[in-house]
């Protein structure tokens, strides 16, 4: 008689004990930041389950929304990508793929083909996951096991602020520039014409990191006058307005070796410098030295 | 080979305790008398030195102005120095081989020509010239009066070798003028004069706790003059002799 009870608190206490656990995510660990020329990607939303103990209900719904929490179910305007089934998540893990277009508001042509979304257009999404496992005494299919991605899935189709072209430093056959860019700018891109040139010369010339501050343009005429402008990149790609123009002229210079020579100085530099008593002096420098310091046994 | 180790640490250790003595010193201590004791072997010393040099490299025959002089100014290159010596006569003075390493660089402006190679100002690019001291050199130092007669002073004496290698940067490369790089080795002779002052003297307790301790026989502060001819023997090319002061530490073991 007085077993019953008690083997009626220990099956509820098991059964309220365990509920399983459900993990939602884009990409493992980082936030997965996409752009407009990634708009025919598909992403993947990834899911992990650990349902020890207690036995699903009901099957897996996934969807990606746009709002700031996932609610219990799908709302209007959300992703409803396909669900597994009940005996699907005790395999523990799973994945579904999406196109990138089919999320709202990023849908092909806002953006006059350059890309999937309006430009100017960042969005953040998270992904949502959810199943329920009998729970309570007497059980019922009504504990709930879900989950939202962090981190997030980001569309960012905003540009860059614009850099600001600070100075243009004339060096020797090249020329330095000093550009200024946003906390979201990654790269910075360079372009180059002769300043007579007309405006659609204007060549890529060179890239360096935003965080660099500067860049130098190689491969110059010394004495002609160039023209120089800045784009800024983000990490997808996102090119910023363009900076203003500068210019700069390289100018030919000598170092102390340069000035040395035209002084006339006799130093030839390289290994010819080495003369056959410098040589007899070298070789007795490395003997000696090796000699003298060498571990005594 | 565990005694090798030993001093191998005890260089180390030198380096720190040494340093750290300072305030000791500088507290007053008390000058003893000799005192008769044990020490260990010693057989090696190690210096570390600071100083400036100003290279001659305006003195070269058929140069018609200073290149050094026009790059960087008259001040001179720092130069930090690192040297082992090794004792092969202990008896009134030691004597031994020395080798030293050292390292000096000096930055300035690059400057514009124009057209007709005429200098017309300032480059954004720097130049810099970096050498790379080595000598190898005999030494002898006169310390019996120090260890016999308690006198902390240490005159010594340097001759020998040197080779210093040299390269020359513009705008952060290797500078090169038509097809000749500017890299290369110098070579020549040094000697050196200086007078060491044996730091024991002022603190003979803690100079024996270093010995037992670490091994560190004695620990010295010191200043030198060089005399270094350093341009292939008279040959014509960059001239890197140098006249200069150098002080430094100096812990024996």
């Amino acid at each position: 008689m007085r077993l019953g009870p008690l083997l009626l608190l220990v099956i509820s206490s098991a059964a309220f004990a365990q509920t399983g656990t459900l993990t939602v995510e884009f990409q493992e660990e980082a936030e997965l930041v996409v752009g407009p020329t990634q708009c025919d990607a598909t992403i993947p939303l990834n899911w992990t389950a650990n349902v020890a103990g207690v036995s699903p209900c009901t099957g897996l719904s996934l969807w990606v929304t746009s709002r700031t929490a996932c609610g219990d179910e799908a709302q209007s305007g959300d992703l409803i990508l396909d669900g597994f089934t009940a005996a699907e998540i005790s395999s523990g893990s799973g994945s579904r793929r999406f196109p990138l277009s089919n999320l709202t508001g990023i849908s092909g042509g806002a953006d006059a083909g350059s890309g999937c979304g309006a430009l100017g257009f960042q969005q953040t999404f998270i992904g949502c996951g959810r199943f329920d496992v009998n729970g309570g005494f007497p059980a019922t299919c009504n504990t709930k096991v879900a989950n939202s991605s962090l981190p997030k899935l980001i569309y960012d189709a905003k540009a860059p602020a614009t850099p600001v072209l600070d100075a243009v430093v004339p060096l020797d056959g090249a020329l330095q520039a000093r550009v200024t860019t946003g906390t979201d700018a990654v790269t910075v891109l360079l372009f180059i014409k002769e300043t007579s040139a007309p405006e659609e010369s204007y060549a890529q010339a060179t890239t360096f990191s935003a965080e660099a501050g500067s860049g130098r343009i190689e491969g110059l005429v010394n004495g002609t006058s160039y023209s120089v402008k800045a784009f800024a990149e983000d990490l997808v790609s996102n090119r910023s307005e363009v900076s203003a123009e500068l210019s700069g002229t390289p100018q030919a210079s000598e170092g102390f070796f340069g000035n040395y020579r035209r002084l006339g100085g006799a130093e030839e530099g390289g290994c010819s410098a080495v003369g056959g008593g410098s040589m007899i002096s070298a070789l007795m420098l490395v003997v000696l030295g090796a000699s003298c310091f060498r571990r005594r046994r | 080979m565990k005694k090798s180790r030993r001093n191998g640490w005890a260089v180390v250790g030198g380096l720190v305790l040494g340093l750290t003595s300072t305030p000791v010193l500088a507290q007053g201590s008390t000058v003893v008398g000799a005192t008769t004791r044990m020490e260990s072997p010693k057989n090696q010393m190690l210096e570390i030195k600071l100083g400036s040099i100003r290279p001659l490299i305006g003195e070269e025959d058929g140069l018609s102005g200073d290149p050094y002089e026009d790059a960087f100014g008259s001040s001179g290159m720092l130069l930090l120095e690192l040297e082992m010596e090794r004792y092969f006569y202990q008896g009134i003075g030691t004597a031994g081989v020395g080798f030293s390493v050292g390292y000096a660089e000096k930055y300035g402006r690059a400057q514009v020509i124009d057209g007709s190679g005429n200098i017309t100002g300032d480059a954004a690019e720097a130049t810099g010239l970096m050498v790379l001291p080595l000598r190898l050199h005999a030494v002898y130092r006169f310390d019996w009066a120090a260890l016999k007669f308690n006198i902390p002073f240490v005159p010594y004496a340097k001759a020998g070798l040197a080779a210093t290698p040299w390269w020359v940067s513009k705008g952060g490369e290797l500078e090169q003028v038509g097809e000749q790089k500017a890299i290369g080795t110098r070579f020549g002779y040094a000697g050196t004069l200086g007078i060491s002052f044996l730091m024991d003297f002022l603190e003979p307790r803690l100079a024996r706790d270093f010995d037992s301790d670490l091994g560190v026989n004695h620990s010295y502060l010191f200043a030198e003059f060089t005399y270094a001819d350093v341009n292939n023997f008279g040959r014509d090319g960059l001239n890197l002799s140098t006249r200069h002061w150098m002080f430094g530490l100096a812990l024996e073991f």
